[in-house]
């Protein structure tokens, strides 16, 4: 069970760093306005935060200071998107990523580690496992970056966006909306099996705990 | 003998402080002075803005008229000249038109707005502690603190701010000290910038975001990671028992409030914090709780969750004093530990602003806001009293606080659960709840028509209780303070200075 948890904190953490490259990779929105310096750094300011972040992730091997700096890397990314006039995408981002998935990720470190085990123990063949991913992924990433054909286009910043969203998922994208609710209810059912022992009642074990 | 006693010092307490009530008045006299200052203050700036962005405008008429230059955003910002030509005949001089120049741009406003927030913050704050202590205080039948500043002891949290200011600041051998001295900002800045999408009035807004709510909730949602990682810094078993509990229990009441905030977006059909309150300017009878049955569950439910988020009782778990000595914040002192404060009770004025906006009809008055717009375009006098009567920032305030104080008095009234029967409460009482208070919402949505018979009678009826609730509860106060002497008997006379 342990072993499964740590994966999937290894997972979320190393996704969350493609999340964050691929979000840092976003071009300068080409302002017309007044404020394009305000912009231009507010731009550079957040890239800077998120890559020096995402860095920090890979160095430190504490898992709470990581779960410190993802919350720093995820905030510079939705930062960006609020750059962008995505305000759905960002604040989806902070409520989704920094609000719920973080905080289970701490839950997750908290009632598992046990003292001194706090450090993540890597061994051989996950090191070759995380080599690959991480090869494919900075070759994928910089095929992207230079085989695409920038857009110089104004940014259409659409006054409300939300409504949009919210019809194009009901209407045009209703059966990939729905499997993907599936998908999570399908996780949340296999996680209380999971996690469910034989002739116990789950109330009476978390009041020994806390 | 007791009662004698009592009387005897009743009496000479009494002589004593006769002398001293002279010098009590002028305190009063300059606490709401202050405030209304500052309100006034205020008042006049917005009014400046809006004078400013009346000249942009015009400016920007005239150029397009007369072609004169070409420039390339409203005409480019005014020079004091210009500024100087538009103002009115009496008011034409050049210090004038420097004072009105920098309100042009936009980091300029926002430096002023961001300024007025963080000190309407801080002074709330301040003054949110103090009040908790006098509430809870006559809830036992106490005094609370009396003596600094004079007048029912109102200095009191200034005092406590400046000797935690001095305080050391202590790190906990073993700490993670980075992290320990990083968590009580991480806790402080996201409720700060809730305030950037919390409208306070239909202009009052420093950004109006199209997805405002669900911008105040992921900053609420981020505190809990504060608390998280202060109990785990701290190198210390109650600290991080606290980390703990607060991560179970965020677990546990997110799904009801999502649930029970879905009900008003549904009504409103956006996000938009400023619009959703702009719905309800019609009169009390368009407030959301007041909408349909289901509204008035959800906001209930709403409320429940909102105590859960702000760590208040009945689920202070987290600090859980009687447990865990201070929760997450034992190993704290000092100016750290005044952060956690200011973050827990800015926390609260949000959870309530909230509320307000969502199911209380924002800055609008019970009154239609119909009925006063003929004061909105009137002179300054008019328009105060449209302020005062009908909508404005301070009918929101009002309403915060009025929350807030439910808040605190509901601290002072229940005992704290346990955090099993917090976790049992939020997904198997509160969540099944808020799923069906989300179904009967959408049928009564797509069944009841709007104007229809059904949707009268049921709104009379709420409405009508409502009133009645809320009657009865004047009522019963008057009642109790009628009768206090004989309610907790000798304890509640008033021979203590101030009282």
């Amino acid at each position: 069970m342990r072993h499964a948890l740590r994966w999937i904190v290894m997972a979320g953490v190393w996704s969350a760093l493609a999340g964050t490259a691929w979000g840092a990779e976003a071009p300068v929105p080409p302002a017309e306005s007044s404020s394009t310096i305000l912009e231009a750094i507010a731009f550079y300011a957040m890239a800077a935060v998120a890559l020096l972040s995402g860095l920090a992730i890979l160095v430190s091997r504490n898992l709470v200071r990581n779960v410190v700096c993802l919350l720093a890397a995820l905030g510079a990314v939705a930062g960006l998107y609020f750059l962008l006039a995505a305000n759905l995408l960002g604040a989806i981002q902070l409520i989704v990523y920094a609000g719920g998935t973080l905080v289970l990720i701490t839950f997750g470190v908290m009632l598992t580690s046990r003292p001194g085990s706090d450090r993540q123990l890597v061994r051989g063949w996950e090191r070759i496992a995380g080599g690959v991913v991480c090869v494919t992924l900075f070759i994928g990433l910089c095929m992207v970056l230079l085989c695409t054909e920038w857009a110089t286009v104004a940014a259409s910043a659409e006054p409300t966006t939300v409504a949009a969203v919210g019809r194009a998922l009901l209407t045009d994208y209703l059966v990939p909306f729905e499997l993907a609710s599936v998908l999570l209810l399908v996780m949340l059912i296999g996680a209380a099996y999971l996690v469910r022992r034989d002739g116990e009642s789950g109330a009476e074990d978390d009041a020994d705990r806390c | 003998m007791a009662e004698s006693h009592t009387r005897s010092a009743y009496g000479t307490a009494r002589q004593a402080g006769g002398g001293r009530r002279s010098s009590r008045r002028p305190a009063a006299l300059i606490f709401f002075g202050a405030v209304v200052a500052v309100v006034l203050f205020v008042w006049a700036l917005a009014a400046a803005f809006e004078y400013v962005d009346g000249l942009v405008v015009a400016d920007s008429h005239r150029v397009a008229e007369t072609g004169e230059i070409v420039r390339t955003r409203f005409g480019g910002p005014l020079t004091t000249a210009e500024i100087v030509d538009y103002l009115p005949e009496r008011l034409r001089f050049r210090p004038v038109s420097w004072l009105f120049w920098p309100l042009q741009f936009s980091l300029v406003r926002d430096a002023i707005a961001v300024t007025g927030l963080v000190g309407f913050v801080s002074v709330f704050t301040m003054y949110a502690i103090w009040w908790e202590r006098k509430v809870a205080a006559h809830i036992q039948s106490r005094l609370g603190p009396m003596r600094v500043g004079g007048w029912h002891g109102w200095a009191q949290s200034l005092a406590d701010k400046i000797k935690l200011l001095t305080k050391e600041d202590l790190v906990p051998a073993g700490a993670d000290r980075i992290l320990y001295r990083l968590a009580p900002y991480m806790a402080f800045t996201p409720v700060l910038l809730a305030f950037v999408a919390l409208p306070f009035g239909t202009y009052w807004v420093l950004r109006n975001l199209d997805v405002a709510l669900l911008f105040v909730l992921a900053m609420l949602g981020i505190e809990v990671i504060a608390v998280i990682v202060a109990g785990w810094a701290s190198n210390n078993k109650w600290s991080l028992y606290g980390g703990m509990r607060e991560a179970s229990q965020m677990v546990a009441y997110e799904s009801p409030m999502g649930l029970a905030l879905l009900v008003p977006i549904m009504l409103a059909g956006t996000l938009n914090l400023a619009a959703i309150g702009d719905q309800q300017q019609a009169g009390f009878h368009m407030w959301v709780v007041f909408r349909n049955p289901f509204a008035a569950v959800a906001f209930v439910l709403y409320f429940v969750a909102a105590l859960a988020s702000c760590k208040r009782a009945p689920f202070d778990l987290p600090e859980a004093e009687s447990e865990l000595v201070a929760g997450f914040m034992t190993e704290y002192s000092g100016f750290r530990w005044g952060v956690f404060f200011f973050a827990e009770y800015t926390s609260m004025f949000v959870v309530s602003g909230l509320a307000t906006t969502l199911f209380l009809g924002a800055w609008y008055s019970p009154l239609p806001a119909g009925w006063g717009e003929a004061l909105a375009g009137g002179g300054v006098v008019a328009r105060a009293a449209h302020g005062l009567l009908f909508s404005g920032p301070l009918w929101f305030i009002a309403k915060c606080v009025a929350l807030v104080y439910v808040q605190i008095w509901l601290r002072w009234t229940l005992p704290r659960v346990r955090i099993d029967q917090v976790l049992y409460l939020f997904v198997q009482v509160l969540l099944p709840l808020g799923m069906v208070v989300l179904l009967g919402n959408t049928l009564w949505v797509f069944l009841v028509p709007e104007d229809g018979i059904v949707a009268v009678v049921a709104n009379t009826l709420l409405c009508t209780a409502g009133v009645i609730v809320a009657a009865a509860f004047l009522g019963v106060a008057v009642v109790a303070r009628a009768r206090r002497y004989r309610l907790v008997g000798s304890l509640a006379v008033d021979h203590l200075p101030g009282a």
